[in-house]
């Protein structure tokens, strides 16, 4: 029985990381300006990348250009059919991007980790309310 | 433990465990050097899950450089060129001295025509404009592109269009002047700006002083100014800033060859597109050769003869093959972007400064 409702809680949890990380990283803007602001925080080399119009991703990493940094491409572009759900755009803002380094990753950090915890809240309350009836531990122990 | 018996805090254990294992993968997700990188020094070696550092992939190897072909000054048009090309002693980026060609031009294309670069009227269809790179897509900008800017950029501020249809962009060399800055006339905001060939100097003199025989550097050096020159002498020019351009809310197109016009540069290139430029073929089905960057590298147009794009670019767009050496494929007309970096060494001095 423990192992049981330790699968489906761990179940729970990767449902809830699959949802939880689109809500706070999907936003949205357009791609001339996203290449540039992906980089903006970041360092020469950091990998970034982004969806276009059409969902297609596009991988990268950051380059300077007079001082500037923008998105710059050197895998094949994805098409959206092959591009992982985790991956694809907004349906109507057309992009998400990001830019993927230890410092990139810090600077995001804390509104993504807000929006984590808020859902992680409202998960665990949902689970608590409809949550079945199930024996005590005493119960399981006789 | 009791207090773990509870199921909240049981929830937010697991969910806080199983966390930590996917935060480290984020970054993972995007760190997969291919094995073919072969000119390219995979440095970013996965230690920690949860700990993942990523660092400069394009890092070259210069244990081991490859072959690489010599610069040919024979491909330059001569209609494109201002002065014969010469050979000039030059010091490089790593203080080491070596023979360039110094290639003067006037920056004017000389095997395409160039222009239009913004339509005059929301009823006008995409011959009357260029082109505008967004997203990955180079957008014809024709009249209704112009006309939906709004809903394009999801910003009611965008009004670039007048009540009787006509459409604001700058007519004079004054106005181009005042629209190129990076603080743009706010009297010019919602215009499209195009810089037209009369505008220019007629005696503008661009020279290109590049490495007679390309090297690798140690590291990747940034672009700073030109990325390098088209057979036509005409410069390939770094990433145009889209971001201060939206900004002021304001387009300059490139046309439909991929290039506009700057008062200071001439006529210079943002993007690479199909059937513009001079190319030289390539006899194994690679994708043609187009011009060369200032480090001397070949730079070659992205699709083979198969409409494929090699999968083992470096962050420079750059990689290496048997025929070539090391060598750089331009990105998409929509990306504007035409190389990286620079991952050869370029010329330090020996290269008058731009006016």
């Amino acid at each position: 029985m423990r192992v049981t409702r330790f699968i489906r809680e761990v179940l729970f949890a990767v449902a809830f990381l699959i949802l939880a990380p689109s809500l706070a990283s999907a936003h949205g803007g357009n791609a001339s300006r996203q290449a540039w602001d992906i980089c903006r925080e970041a360092e020469v080399a950091d990998l970034c990348e982004f969806t276009d119009h059409h969902g297609d991703l596009h991988r990268g990493t950051c380059r300077s250009f007079d001082g500037a940094k923008m998105c710059v491409r050197n895998r094949p572009i994805v098409p959206a059919s092959a591009v992982p759900v985790m991956d694809r755009g907004a349906p109507t803002s057309g992009e998400t991007s990001r830019a993927t380094s230890r410092r990139a990753a810090m600077s995001r950090s804390p509104a993504r980790t807000l929006a984590a915890v808020a859902v992680s809240i409202l998960f665990v309350f949902a689970l608590l309310l409809f949550r079945t009836p199930r024996r005590s531990n005493h119960a399981e122990i006789r | 433990m009791p207090k773990f018996d509870k199921p909240i805090v049981r929830y937010a254990l697991v969910i806080l465990t199983v966390s930590l294992f996917a935060c480290g993968d984020d970054d993972d997700t995007v760190t997969d050097t291919s094995p073919a990188d072969t000119s390219v020094a995979d440095t970013s070696e996965d230690t920690s899950a949860a700990d993942t550092e990523v660092v400069d992939t394009s890092t070259v190897d210069t244990g081991s450089p490859p072959a690489t072909a010599v610069v040919d000054p024979t491909l330059f048009l001569v209609d494109g060129l201002a002065t014969a090309i010469t050979e000039v002693e030059c010091m490089l980026s790593d203080g080491s001295t070596a023979q360039c060609y110094s290639i003067t031009t006037n920056s004017v294309p000389s095997d395409h025509e160039s222009g239009p670069w913004c339509p005059t009227q929301i009823t006008d269809g995409p011959e009357a404009g260029g082109i505008w790179p967004e997203g990955g897509v180079a957008h014809d900008v024709d009249g209704a592109f112009v006309e939906n800017l709004a809903t394009f950029y999801d910003d009611p501020a965008w009004e670039m269009y007048n009540a009787d249809g006509s459409i604001n962009f700058t007519e004079t060399a004054e106005e181009c002047a005042a629209a190129a800055r990076p603080d743009v006339d706010p009297e010019l905001q919602n215009h499209c700006v195009q810089c037209l060939p009369e505008y220019v100097e007629t005696d503008l003199q661009i020279t290109f002083v590049i490495p007679k025989e390309p090297s690798l550097a140690a590291t990747p050096q940034d672009i700073r100014g030109n990325m390098g020159v088209a057979f036509n002498g005409v410069e390939f020019a770094a990433a145009a800033p889209t971001d201060a351009i939206l900004g002021a809310y304001t387009l300059a197109p490139f046309d439909d060859c991929g290039g506009h016009i700057n008062l200071n540069a001439g006529y210079h290139y943002h993007a690479i597109t199909s059937d513009c430029l001079t190319e030289v073929a390539q006899d194994d089905g690679h994708a043609p050769l187009i011009g060369y960057a200032m480090d001397g590298f070949g730079i070659y147009a992205m699709l083979d003869a198969d409409g494929e794009e090699p999968d083992d670019l470096d962050g420079c767009r750059g990689h290496t093959d048997g025929v070539r050496g090391y060598h750089y494929h331009v990105s998409g007309a929509g990306e504007n972007m035409i190389i990286g970096c620079h991952a050869g060494l370029t010329v330090q001095s020996g290269r008058p400064p731009r006016p």
